[in-house]
């Protein structure tokens, strides 16, 4: 119980965290950069629709992407999220004049980031066990299916928070990864060498296509290719 | 009124001179080898391509590219890549920083050595532009600057959220390739989107230029950025992305030489390749030249490297970066390279940095106590004598090792500790003498705290050096024979002596020639240390040095040792990065272990202003230098007055010295349009050295440049150059003025391109030089040049008039 109530607060409080500026809901903050095979987007209480490329985000739309999917997403500032397959977020951030905050709640799924170091701003994920700051920094970020999170860095430095019980707080480094339950305690080891392919695999976007032809019609199929 | 101020400057500039053409031609100062040098952008904290291009290439052995900032009195020296009729190198980032660098070259030849812009002209300057602050107030989200874009992944997206509020987002344009497409551009507050699918218009899969303009609420033209991307197919991402990529360069040079009637043929070829497969590089470059002698060190050059992201190592000829009091800018030709894990790091190096080069012998000696600088000991077995005389001495073979393990991946903390080992081969040849053996032992740190804004490094080393280790390390005889020479007391405890000569022997040859013979005054002792602050538009830099009198490596000949003191530079940007004021000081003193007459002070003090308004106004650079040295001597010091005749003695008073240099500096360049392209400048050099001591060598020097290159039309491109140079060295005048006139002209769809230029030299240096190449584009991946100089020399003293031709045939294939 007290997991979805936290759930609930967050979704709920985000906006408002984001402080005095609150976001004009018109304006874009971000933009979809690519988009293969089913990918979804939501505004506000619209229905879900398919995104395609150059769809523009504003704060509070959700993207969602299904099997063997990828979008691409880049902020106004030029920072990047690789959202993998199986994977549904939901965007906020806040801009204050020539700046943007930006706070991204991962539902579930397996999102990469690339962000590089920026001043008087914050990137945030946030998911149901865990927050994350990250500034300078590459690797990803994943819900698991007992929606406990795991983060992994491969450059600079992220400091973590469990959001649950025994809210543990911590620092994770390069070449390390966190884990944080539902209990609220948080794990940090070094990469392993699966975790390490995992996390290049994941800044990898570039797909394959097959076309079949035929007399009558071509056949394209594009697919990811397996790690 | 800024109208008018703008159409002066315009008109003044076309009228009074047409203007520098670009800086080579400002930068064309007489010279027996070289006819100019090329640069690269040179923008703040980037790396700077240096291009030398040669008159003639007879009998050069090396050149050296010596270049300071004005925070720094030491010059840098690095050693240029001789390919064919061009030597070239790169000026660090780091080393590359407002408002300008200085910079001079030194040719080596068996005659000596030729510097260019002149030993007693002020070294020449490369100015630095600063990068716009503006340029980060248009974030180009869609396509990424130089990518590759698949046709069905197409699109424009332009972020102004960075964009000030002095900006009108609205009227922002795109251009692509030069069309205004615009009006087909979607505005959503700080995002403009352009979908050419979505108005039936196709792009074409080829290299495109994306433009856009962004124009203050006046409506006036604010900031401009470019930015290039290829359409390719979406097949060809996969491939780059995913698989093996690779490209290369095949260059071959076939060129007759005929210099003061002596006529050499020069052949090379250049093999460049790189190639990557997934997060892997690997590139490799091979030069052979004709010019490859046994007599001289190597000319050819073969290198392979390989690179990830925790992996690099090069094979062959390279020059491996270690901290650099200990190896900075040395060819080894070997294997170096580093591991790279982050909180370890490993570097390494190991290999030959001269080989050997046997040599000459004058003739057999059979009197064993024959004596004289030339006579070396020879192998009596092999040529039937003990001693020779020798005509010229020869190179050993001299091998290195250094390592360096590192801890902390050097964003905010990092500690290595170096070992560099050197050594002669005293059996790879026979004809010379003193083998000499090189250990140094370093460390350094760096600690950076927020970003790097508070910045300290420091590193420090200590060697070791045996001067001649061709009698190997002592005998136990010959170790009780020298410590018995010491203090016949010593021997009591010979035993001990025997175990430490042991022990020590395993890394360097102990014998009488081992220094330093007087350690605690650190004479081979060497450290810096600077502290840096970036904060509020001021960077501040203070440094200490100090370099011990015997302080030496292997791994970097080009240290000024016998030298400590500080410096302290100071660097303001104002009106957002338009603006820049900078003072440095520099208070450096010599004779550290008391081993000169007197100690020498080096007062250095250095200021510039530099305005880059980035508008159709120019560019201005205005800087004043003033240069002490002294050593307290004169004619009455006791050092320099004959104690017998009580009078000074002539013999030393060149031992005094006392001199003050000023120096001016002013450089103006304006890039506008009227009615034509034009890109001029034009520079004033001068400086006065004053002699107080009894040499009264003053030298006063002026440098005058002026140029201008116009594009007519996108075919045809002209140039101009003017340079006066007067200089009084002790009241003897050296005047000379050099014009060049130069054009470009593209013909038969741009397959020809025809390049000539004409110099002139009148006065005290006179001399015509003509140059003319003409480039054909077989296909677009190969090309086929044909180039030829005319120089008429002029008699110059002992040197009669001379005509010299140079014609070569080139040829260029890439894949």
């Amino acid at each position: 119980m007290k997991k979805f109530i936290f759930i609930f607060l967050v979704l709920t409080s985000v906006p408002f965290l984001f402080g005095g500026n609150l976001p004009v809901k018109d304006s874009p903050v971000a933009i979809l950069i690519r988009a293969m095979k089913d990918v979804t987007f939501k505004k506000g209480d619209a229905d879900w629709a398919a995104a395609k490329i150059g769809t523009t985000l504003n704060t509070s739309d959700e993207v969602k992407t299904g099997e063997q999917s990828i979008a691409l997403i880049k902020f106004t500032d030029n920072s990047v999220i690789k959202v993998r397959e199986n994977s549904s977020l939901k965007i906020y951030a806040d801009k204050n004049k020539q700046s943007i905050s930006k706070n991204t709640y991962v539902e579930k799924g397996t999102v990469g980031f690339n962000v590089s170091k920026q001043e008087n701003e914050e990137f945030k994920f946030t998911t149901p066990t865990m927050v994350a700051s990250i500034r300078g920094t590459e690797g990803f970020i994943g819900v698991l299916n007992d929606t406990s999170s795991i983060l992994v860095v491969t450059q600079g430095l992220v400091n973590v928070l469990a959001s649950l019980g025994l809210q543990q707080a911590g620092s994770v480094g390069a070449g390390q990864f966190a884990v944080a339950t539902n209990n609220g305690s948080i794990t940090i080891s070094n990469l392993t060498v699966q975790l390490q392919n995992q996390a290049n695999n994941i800044q990898q976007v570039t797909t394959r296509k097959v076309i079949i032809r035929t007399n009558l019609f071509n056949l394209t199929i594009e697919y990811l290719p397996a790690p | 009124m800024y109208n008018v101020l703008r159409t002066f400057c315009r008109i003044s500039f076309l009228l009074g001179l047409l203007f520098i053409v670009n800086a080579d031609i400002a930068n064309a100062q007489i010279s027996n080898t070289i006819s100019k040098i090329n640069f690269g952008p040179a923008i703040e904290a980037e790396d700077v391509k240096v291009d030398v291009e040669l008159l003639q290439n007879q009998q050069i052995t090396s050149i050296n590219f010596f270049y300071r900032h004005s925070g720094i009195t030491d010059y840098k020296q690095v050693e240029m890549e001789l390919m064919g009729m061009n030597a070239r190198c790169v000026i660090p980032g780091e080393d590359v920083a407002l408002p300008y660098v200085e910079y001079y070259v030194v040719v080596t030849t068996p005659a000596g050595e030729d510097v260019y812009p002149g030993l007693s002209v002020e070294p020449l300057k490369l100015i630095v532009q600063a990068g716009s602050p503006k340029d980060k107030e248009i974030l180009i989200m869609s396509p990424e600057k130089n990518s590759n874009v698949a046709l069905d992944e197409f699109f424009v997206s332009i972020s102004l959220l960075r964009a000030t509020d002095a900006v009108d987002k609205a009227k922002t344009k795109i251009y692509i390739d030069g069309n205004d497409v615009t009006s087909m551009a979607v505005f959503a507050d700080d995002i403009i989107i352009y979908v050419p699918e979505n108005f039936g218009q196709k792009i074409s899969m080829n290299g495109h230029l994306l433009k856009v303009e962004i124009y203050d609420l006046q409506g006036n033209l604010y900031h401009t950025i470019q930015s290039s991307f290829t359409i390719v197919q979406k097949e060809v991402i996969e491939f780059a992305e995913g698989a093996f990529r690779y490209r290369g360069e095949v260059n071959a040079e076939s060129r007759r030489e005929d210099i003061r009637s002596v006529d050499t043929w020069y052949n090379n070829i250049r093999i460049n390749a790189d190639a990557s497969f997934k997060t892997w590089s690997f590139n490799s470059n091979v030069y052979v030249t004709s010019e490859e002698k046994k007599y001289l060190q190597p000319n050819n050059r073969y290198y392979a490297n390989i690179k990830s992201s925790w992996l690099d190592l090069n094979f062959g000829d390279h020059n491996p970066r270690f901290p650099s009091l200990i190896m900075n800018g040395k060819r080894v030709r070997g294997v170096d390279g580093g591991i790279y894990l982050g909180f370890f790091n490993l570097d390494f190096a190991t290999g030959q940095i001269a080989r050997p080069v046997e040599g000459v012998l004058d003739s057999l000696i059979q009197d064993k106590t024959a004596f004289a600088s030339n006579i070396v000991d020879i192998d009596s077995a092999k040529f039937g004598a003990p001693k020779g005389r020798l005509a010229n001495f020869g190179t050993y073979e001299r091998n290195l090792i250094a390592i360096r393990p590192s801890f902390g991946k050097g964003q905010n903390f990092q500690w290595g500790f170096t070992y560099l080992h050197a050594k002669d081969e005293p059996k790879s040849i026979d004809f010379s003498a003193k083998p000499k053996e090189n250990l140094v032992l370093g460390t350094d740190l760096m600690l950076g705290i927020d970003d790097q804004r508070i910045l300290f490094t420091a590193q420090g080393a200590f060697n070791l050096i045996n001067n001649d280790i061709s009698t190997g390390t002592f005998s136990d005889t010959a170790l009780k024979s020298f410590i018995k020479g010491i203090d016949s007391t010593m021997l009591k405890d010979f035993d001990d002596y025997k175990k430490y000569r042991d022990m020590a022997s395993q890394f360097m040859t102990i014998n009488q020639f081992i220094g330093p013979l007087n350690p605690q005054e650190l004479p081979t002792a060497a450290a810096d240390m600077a502290l840096q602050l970036n904060y509020f538009n001021n960077f501040l830099k203070v440094s200490y040095q100090y370099k011990g009198n015997e302080y030496q490596s292997f791994g970097n000949s080009f240290l000024r040792n016998d030298i400590a003191g500080i410096t302290v530079y100071d660097r303001l940007r104002l009106l957002e990065n338009k603006l820049f004021v900078s003072v440095s000081y520099e208070s450096l003193s010599d004779n550290l272990q008391n081993t000169k007459f007197a100690t020498t002070n080096f007062n250095n003090l250095n200021t510039s202003l530099s305005y880059y308004p980035r508008t159709d106004l120019p560019n201005i650079v205005i800087s004043y230098g003033k240069i002490t040295t002294e050593n307290g001597l004169n004619l009455t010091s006791p050092v320099i007055v004959d104690t017998a005749t009580k009078l000074p003695d002539p013999r030393r008073v060149n031992l005094i010295v006392n001199d003050n240099t000023a120096k001016y500096f002013m450089q103006l360049g304006y890039d506008f349009f009227f009615k034509y392209k034009h890109q001029t400048s034009f520079s004033v050099n001068y400086s006065d050295r004053q002699d107080e001591s009894p040499s009264d060598y003053d030298v006063k020097s002026l440098n005058i440049n002026l140029g201008a290159s116009t594009t007519w039309t996108e075919k045809f491109v002209s140039s101009f150059g003017l340079v006066i140079s007067q200089t009084d060295l002790k009241g003897t005048p050296f005047n000379y003025t050099t014009i060049s006139l130069a054009g470009r002209y593209y013909m038969m769809n741009d397959k020809l391109v025809l390049n000539s230029s004409i110099n002139p030299s009148f006065g005290d240096f006179q001399r015509i030089y003509a140059d003319f190449y003409a480039q054909y584009f077989w296909l677009r991946n190969l090309s086929l040049m044909f180039q030829t100089r005319l120089i008429s020399n002029s008699a110059s003293g002992t040197m009669p008039a001379s005509n010299d031709l140079i014609v070569g045939l080139s040829s260029r294939y890439t894949f």
